[in-house]
């Protein structure tokens, strides 16, 4: 299994110096390589929170990112949907990601964030054995 | 004895299939088969569009020593306004 680290990434998507961006290129574009969810939050928090990234832009660059044949994504469709809390409430990703779980996995979630909290009660679920 | 058969690329580890309504109260078997694929020489890339240098709009490398304390500041940020 080979993982590519954050940088490798954000220099890729940012294409902010050539000899990294070639490689990055080479790796991101050619090679077989698994992108963890963790790799994938600081992406999104290394382009919002540095380079003041706005969140549409974000997800049109990591979801045409995951659409690339030879890399792998964890849980691919929860990472998709987390995208759409991300911008469309405008929820932390962490929090984005936790909403995804809930609507996807069906995941309970628990916790004191009031503002998750609301959301997460309005995301509808159905249960495979509701029909 | 129903049954269909899929086509389906693996990308995590989960499988979303519309096509089980038929099957809802019902046992069912289900097995994962690996189709065999003919070796590529060189991994292609077949998307349309390229996520390289999507975001060059946005690059500044004085921001670059920054990177290391981004997940730092996502937290700080959050919990700051509670």
């Amino acid at each position: 299994m080979r993982i590519v680290d954050t940088n490798i990434i954000v220099r890729y998507v940012l294409r902010d110096h050539e000899e990294m961006y070639a490689k990055a290129k080479t790796l991101l574009e050619e090679q077989e390589i698994f992108i963890p969810l963790e790799v994938v939050a600081e992406v999104v928090y290394v382009l919002e929170k540095v380079y003041r990234t706005e969140r549409t832009d974000i997800r049109e660059t990591l979801l045409t990112l995951s659409d690339y044949e030879n890399l792998s994504f964890y849980e691919h469709d929860l990472m998709t949907e987390s995208f759409t809390f991300y911008c469309d409430e405008r929820l932390d990703y962490i929090d984005a990601l936790l909403c995804a779980y809930k609507k996807i996995k069906y995941a309970e979630i628990d916790s004191f964030d009031k503002r998750l909290n609301n959301v997460l009660r309005q995301i509808t679920t159905i249960d495979a054995d509701d029909s | 004895m129903e049954a269909i058969k899929l086509t389906k690329t693996i990308r995590s580890h989960t499988l979303q299939i519309s096509e089980l309504d038929q099957f809802q109260g019902q046992t069912v078997e289900i097995i994962i088969l690996a189709l065999e694929q003919t070796p590529r020489t060189k991994p292609v890339r077949t998307q349309k569009k390229s996520a390289g240098g999507m975001l060059s709009k946005y690059k500044n490398i004085e921001l670059w020593e920054q990177e290391s304390h981004a997940w730092e500041r996502a937290v700080k940020e959050k919990y700051a306004n509670r």
